[in-house]
């Protein structure tokens, strides 16, 4: 089966930023997010697969066809693929009727009526977008890039304008048009609650770099990198430093280095929350208690260990309240390279 | 959809290229067809009526261009000799002389000695016939008759104005354009240079309001913010026709003295505009005695060159023979107005 | 159809505007400053020494200077101090007097010089720099009003619970700095560029001159034999400084534009005048009777006669001054007109492009557009000339392209073209560009996407720019003195015919004139269910 969307060795120089070479394939029909803090090369990635952007070097393929590579670039509008911007890029002077009859030609109004309908903007149908909210704009947005039946729908941060209350239901309509019209999708964000809500497939990038790509379940639960689990579950990422033969040193103590690790120093020790708790004894890390959370498996603390906030579990009956505690671990110590080479 | 993009350029294009087509005319070297292209300094209010009349009779069409004010008479002989490798004017009709004398030595006109000018004084045609003076007006002094009431205390001459008797109370034009500036070339060799120098001194030490054009001087003489000013006999005219409180005096008229400069209209072909032939007969018609008259009855009240025509009549501005006349001479006056200008110039404030 | 296809046809307008600032700007200016240098009689190191050393240059470069720098003052006093009392104000009649604040615009300023002189003794330095200061706060008023209404009213109100009144009105009037800048700017160029007024007042009196003055009188001697070395040399060392004044100008306005979009904004709260209220309204009735009121009347006083003794004034004289003028004045005013529309719709055309240009991808070309801007009417004028009086290129297809109303109507496009381009790129640049990058997906041709989303947007902002351009050739005198074709218009008429003593017609003329330049933006704008300040 081809890809729905294929990236080879893409590389692009922006000022000092340098992004790539990275490579990425998107399986059709399947719902891919492109997670990463701000800077880290995702949007302009997205704009190279929209078109928008020239790539210095590498290749796009969408579906069997080549859009961008050596000596070819092929054109948004000839892409097969939808955008979704991040505040809506509205047109100001149209209404949302005419985004969508104007964005598809073959759309009539009373189509145009009926998907506005669905997407319960049929009360904004003859409004401009300076009258509408962030979220309608963003449905609006969203079905301006459905209208033309695209093969890829990418969208980039599409819930960042959207108030808290009205994403679920902006992710709900995402999920269920592109479910009905079979739409590959690919996002682009970096929330990762945006990300896990509308993609099943997640590939982390930094610095311009991929980091890893795979299933979302399978990065959360088991992320190689100690970036993907600091991103993604907002693991604590502490250093080590090499003690030679195999063994690393950890604020937790000394432990083997796993097999196949980078070099020593490059590995963290990885923390989600409860992988630590606290404790009245004298061994391990001091941490100093930033606050105290309660939760469905019991009381947190929320502790700085140098500078990483870790989230362990509290002492059942804790009997010390100078903002001080000892840490260790609950299990075995999670040692994950900080990124993938 | 395939008709948008033909739409769209084609408004664009089109809209700038009609902007710039409509209304070009045809260029130099033209046809006997085509129309005869008049340049002319005359008040467009007066010259234009005469030309229509002179186009119907003679079933010629005109294309005509006036002058401004603001750059009387030498912005079409800018224009002239600007377009001297292209011309594309047919007739000159200067309200003065000395610039067109200058044009002539450019080899801007073409030699013509219209039948109609025979009769017109030796001492206003060109000995080469590159142009012909008709209908002038005299540079006289405007007096404002309130604030001068009695006669007797009115200005005489040219000298008046360096004459501390009236100091701060009389105008003159800045010789820059027009009249004015072949007035004071002319006086150049009338007077001499020396003199000419040292009236223009005395004028500067006398207050003289130096103004814009013989239209300011006049105005500044029929609203009272002077008592006296040189200008020419048209404006004199009109003031007076619109009830303003003037007389005019014709300068040094007294035995020995220069006498009153006479400043004749002039008309000259075109080297190489179009449409020569019917150019030549719109000259003859425009030199004509009949245009005299008709210009002489109107409010610019020119004077008549030739005997037996009507004169203007109003009486105050006399007609031929009725005065003395300053002796000058346009063709050196034509050859000096640039040394002139750079002369006396600067002393000016020029 | 393919995307670059259709590119081809979006660009044409671009590559069209191009070239014409090539032909109608760079080349008349490029051309008189080789004449100068290379021509048989050009400029040499002596010539330039002579300059240094021409005491009439240098002085009527400095009364230049001065008069620019006392106009300017006024303009930004008046037209600053109009916006700053009428926007966001608890004037009496703030409402209606918020939009008059461009209608002085309209009157070119020799009718304002025309009123004034027929009231009072003007001749003098003060004077003329009162009378250009009025005719050019327009500008001020107008860029200030439009700083006020972009300006966030909660901003205000935060430096209002923090610093109290006084400095909250200080850091309002810091905020609006850039537009207060780029008004002056503008009132300084048309200053100091204006040839019409100053020597209509030498008509009065003035016994100084300015330096346009002085351009001019030395182009008119050229008839008479001086050299381009003589006649250029001025022209030539005012380029750097007018090169300098485009740049400030330049940056004012890149300055205006690249504050942040201002677009949704909560307005200014009503800041009360207190008892300074209705004594306050004296200002900018002061500022709308001077730079109307009195052209107004002293022209209605010709019609009615006052510019004559022999019969008394009156209705019956009124009615011969507006049958004289139907004879007389007529044609030149439809003329006018005419040249007016056409030259607007020009200089909307090619804006646009330019605009679009400039905004998105070549900053430098706000520097081109700008450059007739911050030259006398008068230069550029005599660039044209000299570049196009022999048809170049033309002389074959027997077409006199120079005498035809199609060189006026560039001519004028050449001379407005910035304040469009300029008014229309900062739109532009508030218009998002992710917007416009939408529109790179939808399946139309590429001829149809831009005109429904990168001109649509621009209309409102067009339609300003048509009506400035139009209000603004309406009233070009100094461009009318010197294009063939545009001798014959309504305003070159008028000066002549005031020279002439004909005070009675032109009089009604100049009223028919100002009621175009006011009627034929208002009707539209009316129509079309717009607000009338949208016009200011």
């Amino acid at each position: 089966m081809s890809l729905a969307v294929t990236v080879t060795d893409l590389e692009q120089q922006k000022g000092a930023f340098h992004l790539g070479p990275v490579s990425l394939s998107v399986k059709p029909g399947s719902r891919t997010a492109i997670v990463g803090p701000s800077g880290s090369g995702k949007t302009s990635l997205l704009r190279c697969i929209a078109g928008l952007e020239r790539p210095d070097r590498g290749a796009i393929r969408i579906g069997e066809r080549a859009v961008a590579g050596a000596g070819v670039h092929v054109e948004p509008v000839d892409r097969g693929v939808g955008l979704v911007f991040q505040d809506g890029a509205l047109w100001p002077h149209l209404t949302a009727v005419q985004h969508l009859t104007f964005a598809a030609p073959k759309l009539s109004r009373a189509d145009a009526l009926q998907l506005l309908e669905r997407a319960g903007l049929a009360a904004q149908a003859d409004k401009k977008p300076g009258r509408m909210s962030g979220g309608e704009a963003q449905r609006l947005g969203l079905l301006r890039a459905l209208a033309q039946h695209p093969q890829v729908l990418l969208l980039d941060e599409p819930l960042r304008s959207v108030d808290v209350h009205q994403r679920d239901g902006l992710v709900l309509l995402v999920r269920t048009l592109c479910d009905e019209r079979d739409v590959t999708s690919i996002l682009v964000t970096h929330d990762r609650d945006e990300a896990l809500a509308l993609a099943d497939e997640l590939a982390v990038m930094r610095d311009g770099q991929l980091v890893e790509q795979g299933a979302a379940v399978t990065l959360l639960e088991q992320p190689r990198t100690a970036f993907t689990a600091a991103f993604l579950r907002g693991a604590a990422c502490l250093q080590t430093s090499a003690l030679g033969g195999g063994r690393v040193r950890t604020p937790f103590g000394e432990f083997d280095a796993p097999a196949a690790a980078p070099a020593a120093n490059e590995l963290r020790l990885v923390l989600f929350p409860g992988d630590a708790e606290a404790h009245d004894g004298v061994d391990g890390p001091e941490a100093r208690i930033l606050a105290r959370l309660p939760g469905e498996h019991g009381m947190r603390w929320r502790c700085a260990v140098d500078d990483q906030i870790v989230v362990a579990k509290a002492p059942a009956n804790p009997t010390h309240h100078n903002g001080t505690t000892r840490l260790r671990l609950t299990g075995s110590p999670r040692l994950l390279p900080w990124q993938a080479r | 959809m395939r008709i948008v993009p033909t739409t769209f350029s084609t408004a664009v294009t089109t809209l700038l290229l009609l902007s710039l087509a409509s209304c070009g005319g045809n260029a130099a070297g033209a046809s006997a067809g085509d129309p005869v292209s008049v340049y002319c300094a005359l008040d467009q209010e007066f010259s234009e009526p005469v030309l229509k009349d002179l186009a119907k009779q003679l079933g010629v069409e005109l294309k005509l261009r006036f002058d401004s004010e603001v750059n009387k008479t030498v912005g079409l002989v800018s224009a002239l000799v600007e377009e001297k490798a292209t011309p594309r004017c047919s007739v000159f009709w200067n309200n003065e002389l000395a610039n067109t004398v200058s044009l002539a030595q450019k080899g801007v006109l073409a030699a013509y000695d219209s039948p109609s000018a025979q009769d017109i004084p030796q001492q206003w045609r060109d000995p080469e016939h590159r142009w012909t003076g008709f209908a002038a007006r005299a540079r006289i002094l405007i007096v404002n008759t309130k604030l001068i009431p009695d006669r007797k205390d009115w200005p005489t001459s040219y000298l008046d104005l360096a004459d501390p008797k009236w100091k701060g109370r009389c105008a003159i034009a800045l010789p820059k354009t027009g009249t004015t500036l072949t007035h004071f070339t002319a006086l150049q060799k009338v007077i001499g240079d020396e003199a000419l120098g040292k009236w223009i001194d005395d004028m500067q030490k006398n207050e003289v309001a130096f103004l814009g054009s013989n239209g300011a001087t006049m105005r500044a003489v029929r609203e009272g913010t002077m008592a006296f000013a040189f200008t020419d006999t048209d404006d004199f005219h009109t003031a007076k026709q619109k009830g303003f409180d003037v007389a005019c005096v014709f300068p040094d008229q007294g035995e020995g003295q220069i006498g009153t400069m006479l400043i004749p209209n002039a008309i000259g072909l075109v080297q190489g505009g179009p449409n020569q032939d019917a150019a030549k007969k719109l000259i003859d018609a425009i030199l004509s005695r009949r245009t005299e008259a008709l210009l002489a009855a109107a409010d610019s009240a020119q004077i008549p060159l030739r005997e037996g025509v009507t004169g203007p009549k109003d009486a105050e501005i006399k007609k031929l023979g009725g005065f003395r006349q300053m002796a000058w001479d346009p063709t050196w006056t034509g050859a000096h107005i640039d040394t002139f200008q750079r002369e006396y110039g600067k002393r000016l404030g020029l | 159809m393919t995307a670059a296809r259709g590119d081809r046809w979006t660009r044409a307008p671009l590559w069209l505007a191009l070239a014409f600032l090539l032909l109608f700007v760079l080349a008349p200016l490029g051309v008189l400053a080789v004449e100068t240098v290379w021509s048989a009689d050009g400029l040499t190191l002596d010539a330039w020494r002579a300059l240094a050393d021409d005491t009439n240059a240098l002085t009527q470069l400095w009364a230049t200077l001065r008069l620019g720098v006392a106009a300017t003052t006024l303009s930004l006093l008046l037209g600053g101090a109009h916006a700053w009392l009428t926007i966001g104000r608890d004037l009496p009649l703030g409402r209606f007097l918020v939009p008059l604040g461009v209608a002085p615009l309209v009157v070119p300023p020799i009718f304002v010089a025309m009123g004034f002189a027929d009231l009072a003794e003007v001749r003098g330095f003060w004077p003329c720099a009162m009378l250009l200061g009025i005719c050019h706060a327009p500008f001020v008023a107008v860029l200030a009003a439009r700083g006020l209404r972009a300006t966030d009213g909660r901003a205000y109100e935060a430096a209002l619970l923090l610093r109290g009144r006084g400095r909250a009105e200080l850091w309002l009037l810091r905020s609006i700095l850039p537009e207060l800048l780029a008004g002056c700017l503008l009132a300084f160029l048309f200053t100091v560029a204006d040839h019409g007024v100053p020597e209509f007042l030498t008509v009065k009196g003035k016994t100084w001159h300015t330096y346009a003055e002085g351009i001019f009188s030395r182009w008119n001697r050229r008839a008479v034999g001086t050299t381009f070395a003589e006649l250029e040399s001025p022209i030539v060392a005012a380029l750097p400084f007018l090169a300098g004044l485009g740049c400030l100008l330049w940056a004012a306005l890149r300055l205006r534009a690249s504050a942040p979009d201002r677009g949704v904004v909560r307005p200014l709260p009503r800041r009360p005048l207190g008892t300074w209220r209705w004594p306050a309204l004296l200002l900018p009735l002061t500022y709308l009777g001077a730079g109307i009121g009195v052209p107004l009347l002293v022209l209605t006083r010709w019609v009615l006669g006052s510019a004559q003794r022999r019969e008394p004034m009156g209705l019956e004289y009124a009615r011969q001054s507006y049958q004289k003028a139907i004879d007389q004045g007529l044609p030149d005013l439809v003329h006018s007109l005419w040249l007016a529309l056409g030259v607007a719709a020009v200089i909307v055309l090619l804006a646009i492009p330019l605009a679009r240009r400039s905004a998105r991808r070549s900053p430098w070309l706000d520097l081109l557009t700008a450059l007739p801007a911050t030259m006398p009417a008068i230069l550029l004028g005599m660039g044209l000339v000299r570049t196009f009086h022999a048809n170049p290129g033309l002389g074959w297809t027997g077409w006199d392209f120079y005498a035809g109303w199609g060189f006026a109507v560039c001519g004028y496009a050449a001379r407005f073209l910035p304040f469009a381009a300029l008014t229309l790129a900062s739109q532009v640049r508030r218009l998002p560009v992710a917007a416009e990058e939408a529109g790179r997906f939808v399946p139309r041709h590429a001829v149809h996407r831009a005109l429904r989303l990168h001109v649509q947007p621009l209309l409102p902002a067009a339609w300003s720019a048509f009506v400035l351009s139009f209000v603004l050739s309406l009233r070009e005198l100094d461009l009318a003195v010197m294009l063939p074709a545009a001798n014959a218009t309504a305003v070159r008429r008028l000066a002549n015919a005031v020279h002439f003593q004909h005070e009675d017609w032109s009089g009604v003329i100049a009223l028919m004139l100002l009621s175009l330049a006011i009627l034929v933006p208002l009707l539209p704008t009316l129509l079309a269910g717009r607000k009338l300040s949208a016009l200011s």
